[in-house]
């Protein structure tokens, strides 16, 4: 057997779950419901940011005023979302985003904050940093980084199981955070539907545990590994940067898209329901928003309290892939 | 500049060494089997002396950490096969060198015998247009996932560096399998990303380190077509990616193909002044080894 030095009896098959453990998983229910309480309401706040060169720590600071988040005393980690540096392209968390809310959380009253990410695609996250002018922020704000794909480890139970995983591994910066905030990118993605708040969690996964691109997660299904993370790891607030989102082919491919403003929120879910509404998707065809909404949080607009602007003002249609058409609205 | 810069990355190397006789991928971090390996691997390229009781410690460690069936995974981790393909060259250096004590005849053995083992069944079954050929067999990056660039350009250089004959049953056929499936997912154009060329009908562009790393692994085809295609690639390339984890593998790259180093060097210099390479030993232990392979005896990349 395979258990030359690993503790508890375990051996590293079941680390990686066979599918004898997925069937057993399968049986069981997928979350207990008792764990799990859906907000009675949620509030997302939409706040428009033109371009690139706007106060992003003022926005989010009075975004945090108007969302009532409290980070005073806190060890916050912002967990951006950076892919693939390509010059002029819409791929990543803007730095400037990135950086706005390092300082906003800073002057809320954080007790430290760093940023962590592994990216899923490029295994060269020095590159990545350097180019995309991240590494310069950073330094400039002296917030750390932290490279989540070669952290230290433990193991966690998933607290669902729609992947039939019993547990996974994840850096303990992640674990070790307060206040996790998925400061994400709002884009089309041609397997998902759309990436936003809680896809953003798959760079949470560490590459040098799993791999690049992280097909361990792909292997047990992308939506069903979207909504275990966010059941296990809850991230406390969620921060879209959709001053220039992507259309078309998303996740890299895609064509830059200005929207002109951050969404902002507690509920994770509600904000991706409120970004897929705004870019033409019904929440309830993508997958694991409808999973999610079962026990995580909202996604019916009648529970969700929208906050600075309206939809109205920025809702339009995203051009997708042919596979993506049918988690389209249908047109008004 | 690059001496200077060579003996300054050692310093680094040796504070950062864990007591267990690793290396984590940050100071004060645990030991993993990566930063572990390149490290050993630039100092077993040194031969110095005073080393040898630090290369013994690691390699100690990387014996500790292998399984019943030969792969090497740090406690509670599963098997990386990337990197276990890394520890079998990092053994192989240690028996051919003569510098340490520790032989680990036994343990390489194993280690190859675990990596023919594996294999990367799992195919991407999405029902999508992705222009590749799923039935060829390569590496999963673990076990149970689909096989990628580069598990499988790192097992086949480990396969062919130990040499066909000596190496466990099934290696020919395993390493024939791998090599068509490098050749496969190569992108137009030359070079090679993570895994796919193509998906939904767009054509994926290449990346400078599996570029460089796919090369290493297919040095013994550099007259096909599609490998000079992809050196021009890399040739090309290399500037646009200057960090530490593209230019240390372009500069092995270009050692075992005999090309022109020096401006290589040079960018590596420039981008640990920008970023220390962001403090990462995998990172500081393969541009030192990059630095300095093969200025000492045989390249332990090169076969």
């Amino acid at each position: 057997m395979d258990r030359t030095h690993l503790p508890f009896e375990w051996t590293r098959r079941e680390i990686l779950a066979l599918p004898l453990v997925a069937a057993v998983a399968a049986c069981r229910p997928r979350f207990d419901r008792r764990a799990f309480a859906v907000p009675s309401r949620s509030s997302v706040g939409l706040f428009p940011a033109a371009e690139y060169r706007a106060d992003f720590a003022d926005l989010i600071s009075r975004g945090l005023e108007t969302l009532q988040v409290n980070v005073r005393g806190k060890r916050v980690l912002l967990k951006p979302n950076l892919v693939e540096y390509e010059n002029g392209s819409c791929i990543n968390t803007n730095p400037m985003v990135v950086a706005g809310a390092a300082v906003a959380m800073l002057r809320a009253g954080a007790a430290s904050v760093a940023v962590g990410e592994g990216p899923g695609h490029r295994r060269d996250i020095e590159y990545l940093l350097v180019s995309s002018g991240l590494y310069d922020q950073l330094r400039e704000l002296r917030v750390p980084f932290v490279d989540l794909n070669q952290d230290d480890v433990r193991t966690v139970s998933l607290r669902s199981r729609f992947t039939g995983l019993e547990s996974i591994l994840l850096p303990a910066s992640v674990l070790s955070a307060d206040l996790l905030v998925s400061v994400a990118k709002l884009k089309t993605h041609h397997w998902a539907g759309m990436t936003c708040g809680m896809k953003n969690l798959f760079g949470i996964v560490p590459g040098a545990v799993y791999g690049w691109p992280k097909n361990f997660l792909h292997v047990h299904g992308i939506p069903a590994s979207i909504v275990d993370l966010n059941a296990t790891i809850r991230p406390g607030l969620t921060i879209v940067d959709a001053v220039v989102a992507m259309e078309g082919d998303g996740p890299i491919m895609g064509r830059p898209r200005p929207m002109g403003f951050i969404a902002m929120g507690t509920d994770t879910v509600a904000v991706d329901a409120t970004c897929a509404r705004v870019i033409g998707f019904d929440p309830r065809r993508l997958d694991y928003l409808k999973s999610a909404a079962d026990f995580l949080g909202n996604i019916d607009a009648a529970r969700i309290d929208q906050r600075g602007e309206a939809i109205a003002r920025y809702a339009t249609r995203f051009a997708v892939v042919d596979r993506l058409r049918s988690l389209q609205s249908p047109t008004p | 500049m690059p001496t200077e810069l060579a003996s300054h990355l050692r310093d680094i190397l040796i504070a950062g060494r864990n007591p267990d006789g690793g290396w984590g991928y940050f100071a004060e971090k645990s030991s993993r089997l990566e930063p572990t390996c390149w490290a050993l691997l630039s100092l077993l390229e040194d031969r110095r002396r005073e080393d040898a009781p630090v290369v013994d410690a690691g390699l100690r460690l990387v014996a500790k950490w292998q399984l019943a069936d030969g792969l090497i995974a740090e406690p509670q981790l599963p098997p990386n096969l990337t990197f276990n393909g890394l520890a079998s060259l990092v053994l192989i250096a240690a028996r051919s060198s003569a510098f340490t004590q520790l032989a680990h005849e036994e343990v390489q053995q194993r280690l190859l015998g675990g990596i023919v083992g594996v294999r990367s069944e799992k195919t991407w079954n999405w029902n999508s247009p992705v222009r590749q050929d799923n039935s060829l067999v390569g590496w999963p990056w673990t076990e149970d996932a689909f096989g990628w660039i580069e598990p499988t350009a790192w097992c086949t250089l480990a396969l062919k560096k130990h040499g066909l004959r000596q190496g466990p049953p099934g290696s020919q056929e395993r390493l024939e399998q791998a090599e068509r499936l490098l050749f496969d997912r190569q992108c137009a154009g030359g070079g090679w990303n993570y895994g796919n060329s193509e998906v939904l009908g767009r054509k994926l562009h290449a990346y400078v380190p599996s570029t460089a790393l796919v090369l290493l692994a297919l040095q013994d085809r550099r007259s096909r077509a599609e490998v000079r295609q992809s050196v021009d690639y890399l040739v090309r390339a290399w500037p646009h990616e200057p960090a530490g984890l593209a230019l240390g593998l372009s500069l092995q790259c270009f050692r075992v193909y005999a090309l022109p180093t020096a401006e290589v060097e040079a960018a590596l210099a420039a981008a640990w002044q920008k970023s220390a390479f962001l403090g990462n030993h995998a990172v500081v232990g393969m541009a030192r080894f990059a630095l300095t392979a093969g200025l000492h005896g045989p390249n332990a990349l090169a076969f």
